[in-house]
């Protein structure tokens, strides 16, 4: 609430009380004299009430640390009178830096009577893009029952709040790779493993487990048999992100680390929602490395990662993927994600040929910087960007690698959903 | 939890209210200094308690029009052409009453600053504040203690306590008005709190005035047919005024409950958010800082650095268990030299294998002080 009324009440009462007691000492008037000094007692008692009503309320934020893109927040409040006296009129004010508004003014009215405390939730929404943001101090303001006096306190409660880019489904990425586990898992596959799925019987052979022999066959054969079970498959997600500082082009919205970021973040979501074990590689300012874990509280922590990411890295993705591919297990899916078109197509080549030829599955989105405003260096022209564009849908076609290239002016969030995106390239 | 925002019906019944303080403040302040100055009979006083009444209104229910044509420029250029005009009319008004001490010239300023009332209701919604009626209430106060005896005391009394009262429901209003609406009920309270910090001084006044009563200026000329009223006379005007003002109050407090309608306003980086608010729970007893029995130079560093969380619990800072002392040194807003030296030699001395030296626990001791004073008055966070 503004101050700027009861500060000119609280001027006008200073300069009339001090007029009214000069008028009564000059004049001898007892009357104004004694308007004046109960004038001042009064702004006295009411300075004093302001600062003790201040004195002993506290107040305590308690918020979930993260949220996506336009959700809505609830911040709760705890709000203490460790005082013996009632508080009335408690503005509280929070600064939730997600939200359009750099601050959100609440109000207790009371009555909070002595040693209490009122738990209070305020909703808002981030509004913000994506990004690390702070939420507090809080400031909680008391005055006294004239509103002559106002009493502020902060309360530095400063906490970190993560927003995260809104996660779209990413339709064409299937359940193309895994690897084996030890526990048991719904993918299953026709090989002998730790599964609970039945595959058959076998002779017993020197080590089995005795827990395994099956006894109606046993007895049926007259020599020991031994149950067989299915191997258990995990989908396994390896993402390799693009953060070369050569590949920054466009602002805000519409900028090559815009677009590396919410695709990555799509694509883990996806990969982690259906059960996959996601894993996250990365060079920029800093390393981006999310060891391989599944669950959305593994997704929740590669977002969290994503979105502290800067294109600020020297390394290229093609030896990124060189200085990791010996780490990334047969049978899983390698998603290569690049800020440019123009990677060394041969070399590109090479590296595909040699995670295919350990039996992983790469898949490749190339974001096309220069259709993005240029920011330290020329764009190339079209035709030569077209020209690039052709060649590696060229080499994925013939390499059998599923790919996409998008661009500045397509919808990211209609482009992802396409369950034909790795095919329009071809 | 229930979501409980403020202002709509909450606010409803405390703008009637303010403006019943308002009438109830200017028909006061108007009829002391027509008691004073005037014959003060009861056509007048009546005459005054209506107009007071239908100009507040107006002003509540229309003022809101007039306002609205004016751009903020003109409006502040207004405010400020009227205070500067009014202003250097209490000031002739108040040298002439004093330097010629005529009475009737007082009687005759007494319906002037009365007229000058009902033109500040009739504009109450005008400015931001309601400070022109209150300014002049104040004038006609002080024209009535000129007069000295029971006038004198009850105007300043009385006045007194009804600006409180006014300020109150004032204060209470314009911060409901700036947030969402809800049903806070707030007027019992407001009236409650008003009245008890009012108390001390309205009964010391009435204390100091039943003990010495007031002299009336001593260089005021009365006519002679007229040598002004007696204590009984006003004594029963007030009886009369009292009918009067509770008749006028009750219409105000019906019309404005009626008609009001608006909210406050706010700035566009602030967003006013309703609050769901839960059961009032009573607080968890603070269990007593563990007393470790430190002794020597190790101990006073020890307490040092006690004192110095305490001194920031008690400014709001809340540390969890788990902050080292690095952490909290981290968070805690003080100035940072004294407070990463107090760190350190705690650190050293709560965990570290010798005892301190002496130089150190001065050392500590004084780096506590500097961060309990400091404490809060550097945003380092």
């Amino acid at each position: 609430m503004g101050r700027a009324h009861t500060a000119a009440y609280r001027r006008f009462l200073y300069a009339a009380l001090g007029f009214a007691g000069l008028l009564g000492v000059s004049l001898r008037v007892e009357a104004l004299t004694a308007l004046a000094l109960g004038g001042f007692c009064l702004l006295f008692l009411a300075a004093r009430q302001a600062r003790g009503g201040r004195a002993r309320l506290t107040v305590a934020r308690d918020v979930y640390p993260s949220a996506f893109e336009d959700d809505a927040v609830p911040v709760s409040l705890s709000l203490d009178n460790r005082s013996h006296r009632t508080s009335w009129l408690v503005e509280i004010r929070d600064s939730f830096g997600p939200a359009v508004a750099d601050r959100q003014a609440l109000l207790e009215p009371g009555p909070l009577r002595g040693a209490r405390r009122r738990r209070l939730v305020y909703r808002t929404a981030c509004s913000r893009p994506w990004g690390i943001y702070a939420v507090g101090p809080l400031t909680l303001s008391t005055s006294d029952p004239f509103g002559l006096f106002h009493a502020e306190r902060r309360v530095p409660d400063v906490t970190p709040f993560a927003v995260f880019p809104r996660v779209w489904p990413v339709a064409g990425i299937e359940k193309l790779g895994a690897r084996p586990s030890l526990s048991p898992q719904e993918f299953t596959a026709a090989r002998p493993g730790q599964s609970l799925a039945y595959l058959g019987v076998r002779d017993f052979r020197p080590g089995d487990d005795l827990r395994r022999i099956h006894w109606p066959a046993t007895a049926r054969r007259g020599a020991p048999a031994v149950k067989e079970h299915e191997v258990d498959l995990v989908p396994y997600f390896t993402l390799f992100v693009d953060l070369d500082r050569a590949h920054r082009a466009g602002t805000g919205l519409k900028s090559t680390l815009e677009y590396l970021v919410r695709i990555s973040a799509c694509l883990v979501w996806t990969a982690a929602s259906r059960g996959d074990l996601v894993e996250v590689r990365g060079e920029g300012a800093r390393s981006l490395e999310v060891p391989p874990g599944s669950g959305t509280m593994h997704a929740t922590q590669a977002l969290y990662e994503l979105i502290r990411v800067q294109q600020e890295g020297r390394l290229t993705l093609l030896d990124l993927v060189e200085h990791h591919r010996t780490h990334v297990p047969a049978g899983s899916t390698a998603t290569l994600l690049s800020g440019t078109i123009f990677l060394d197509l041969a070399r590109l080549e090479e590296t595909l040929g040699a995670l295919q030829s350990r039996g992983v599955r790469p898949v490749v989105i190339l974001v096309n910087k220069d259709s993005f405003l240029p920011i330290d260096r020329r764009a190339v022209p079209r035709e030569q960007a077209a020209a690039q564009a052709r060649a590696a849908s060229t080499l994925f076609r013939s390499r059998g690698v599923p790919g996409a290239i998008l661009s500045a002016d397509q919808d990211l969030e209609a482009e992802l959903g396409r369950a034909d995106l790795f095919e329009a390239s071809w | 939890m229930s979501t409980r925002g403020r202002g709509g019906d909450g606010v409803s019944p405390i703008l009637a209210a303010r403006s019943v303080a308002l009438y109830a403040l200017s028909l006061h302040a108007a009829a002391s200094a027509l008691l004073a100055w005037t014959a003060g009979d009861m056509r007048t006083l009546g005459l005054a308690a209506v107009a007071l009444a239908l100009a507040l209104i107006i002003g509540e229910s229309l003022g809101g029009m007039i306002g609205a044509g004016l751009e903020g420029t003109s409006r502040l250029r207004l405010r400020v052409t009227v205070a500067a005009a009014y202003g250097g009319l209490v000031i002739l008004a108040l040298t002439a009453a004093v330097g010629t001490g005529e009475a009737r010239l007082l009687g005759q300023e007494a319906l002037l600053f009365t007229v000058l009332q009902a033109a500040f209701l009739l504009l109450v919604d005008l400015g931001r504040t309601h400070l022109g009626p209150v300014a002049n209430a104040l004038v006609l106060v002080v024209l009535a203690s000129l007069r000295g005896g029971v006038v004198a005391s009850a105007a300043v009394t009385g006045g007194l306590a009804l600006l409180g009262f006014f300020l109150a429901l004032d204060h209470a209003a314009r911060v409901l008005q700036a947030y969402p609406a809800g049903h806070a009920r707030l007027l019992g309270g407001t009236l409650r709190r008003a009245a008890v910090s009012l108390a001390p001084v309205v009964l010391g006044l009435t204390v100091l005035f039943v003990l010495s009563p007031p002299a009336p200026l001593a260089r005021v000329r009365f006519p002679a047919a007229a040598a002004g009223q007696r204590d009984e006379e006003v004594a029963a005007a007030y009886q009369r005024l009292i009918v009067l003002a509770l008749a006028g109050s009750g219409l105000v407090f019906g019309v404005v409950r009626l008609l009001r309608r608006d909210r406050g306003a706010r700035s566009p980086l602030e967003e006013a958010m309703p609050l769901e608010h839960g059961a009032e729970e009573a607080l968890p007893e603070v269990p007593p800082l563990a007393q470790r029995d430190y002794r020597g130079r190790r101990g006073r560093i020890v307490r040092a650095y006690v004192d110095v969380l305490a001194r920031a619990r008690e400014a709001g800072f809340r540390s969890r268990p788990s902050q080292t002392p690095r952490d909290i040194a981290a968070l805690l807003p003080a100035p940072a030299a004294p407070l990463a030296a107090i760190t350190d030699l705690f650190v050293g001395a709560r965990y570290g294998p010798d005892e301190p030296s002496e130089e150190q626990a001065v050392a500590a001791e004084r780096a506590g002080r500097a961060v309990a004073a400091g404490l809060g008055h550097k945003n380092r966070v």
